[in-house]
């Protein structure tokens, strides 16, 4: 259950916000800002139409509510749970990345003497700690 | 892979001014014939999601922290404050920090469809909104994107939290 409440929760913020990001791709586009000053009502022409764009938001994060059975990952206190992989990927990728900032000297030196597969088993098990695994909001 | 054209469908459905029916399929018919164009932006994007995961992630640990969360003993509504509060705040500051990868962003999936017409550069559009514009350019939305993502990751990260908790799985 907590594997799909993950993004399920993430889904359901990003339908609240969704009126919200709206607003920054108009506020961000030259060409809509320009349209809007020459318009007649540039009120209702910010406003109109907030949610147009939801269709593909919804279609790509349906994989992650519908499908969470792509890599299954040790978390803390013995569970398994399973997630997406893209959610892993990114996960492991920022752990990985953090993990080399924090610990410059000490990795380098890893890659001349001690046995890499530990240290990346580590990465991974503190990477899937984190909630992102499970598919977040990041809208 | 599937990120990238549902962002730029979805960016160019929202600055449609009239549509009939869905605009997400109106915003498809103008992005062209080009399957290639759907992907158009997601250097940009991968570089804006993961310096923000980046700069969220450890930012979010260390204020739980900080704001005085412990490893047992949190009641549900302290736990909801504590990591609602962290998750906004490092949710905010992310995303207020991403906001110029953002914007050119925007405006390079914004210039895919037909009635944009152009193929962008991320460097040109980028010196443009500099010649232009100058640092309030590349700013352009940030306080908008920074308060409605710190509400979110707040809501989301307090909401998943608690559920941890509620569940026992902490």
């Amino acid at each position: 259950m907590m594997v799909k409440a993950g993004p399920a929760a993430g889904f359901t913020v990003c339908l609240a916000f969704h009126p919200f990001d709206t607003l920054k791709t108009r506020v961000q586009s030259p060409a809509f800002r320009k349209l809007a000053a020459e318009s007649t009502h540039p009120r209702k022409m910010w406003l109109r139409g907030l949610y147009q764009g939801i269709g593909p938001v919804t279609l790509a994060m349906m994989p992650g509510c519908m499908f969470t059975h792509t890599a299954p990952v040790p978390v803390g206190g013995g569970c398994t749970f399973l997630v997406s992989l893209s959610d892993l990927v990114i996960a492991v990728a920022s752990g990985c990345i953090l993990h080399i900032l924090r610990n410059l000297k000490k990795v380098s030196a890893n890659l001349c003497t001690a046995n890499p597969r530990a240290d990346n088993a580590r990465i991974l098990f503190i990477s899937s700690g984190s909630p992102w695994v499970h598919g977040g909001y990041s809208c | 892979m599937v990120a990238t054209p549902a962002e730029v469908i979805k960016q160019n459905a929202q600055v449609l001014r009239e549509t009939k029916g869905s605009s997400s399929l109106a915003a498809l018919k103008l992005i062209g014939r080009k399957p290639r164009d759907l992907w158009r932006g997601f250097a940009l994007l991968a570089g804006r999601n993961l310096p923000f995961v980046v700069i969220q992630f450890p930012l979010y640990e260390r204020l739980k922290v900080a704001f005085g969360v412990r490893e047992r003993g949190n009641g549900l509504m302290e736990t909801a404050k504590v990591t609602g509060a962290a998750g906004g705040l490092s949710g905010g500051v992310a995303a207020w920090l991403t906001t110029p990868m953002d914007v050119v962003k925007t405006i390079i999936m914004l210039g895919v469809s037909k009635r944009g017409g152009e193929r962008l550069r991320a460097a040109d559009v980028a010196k443009k909104l500099w010649r232009e514009e100058g640092v309030r350019g590349f700013w352009r939305g940030g306080a908008l994107r920074g308060i409605w993502t710190g509400a979110g990751t707040g809501l989301y990260l307090g909401v998943y939290e608690c559920t941890l908790l509620a569940m026992g799985e902490k």
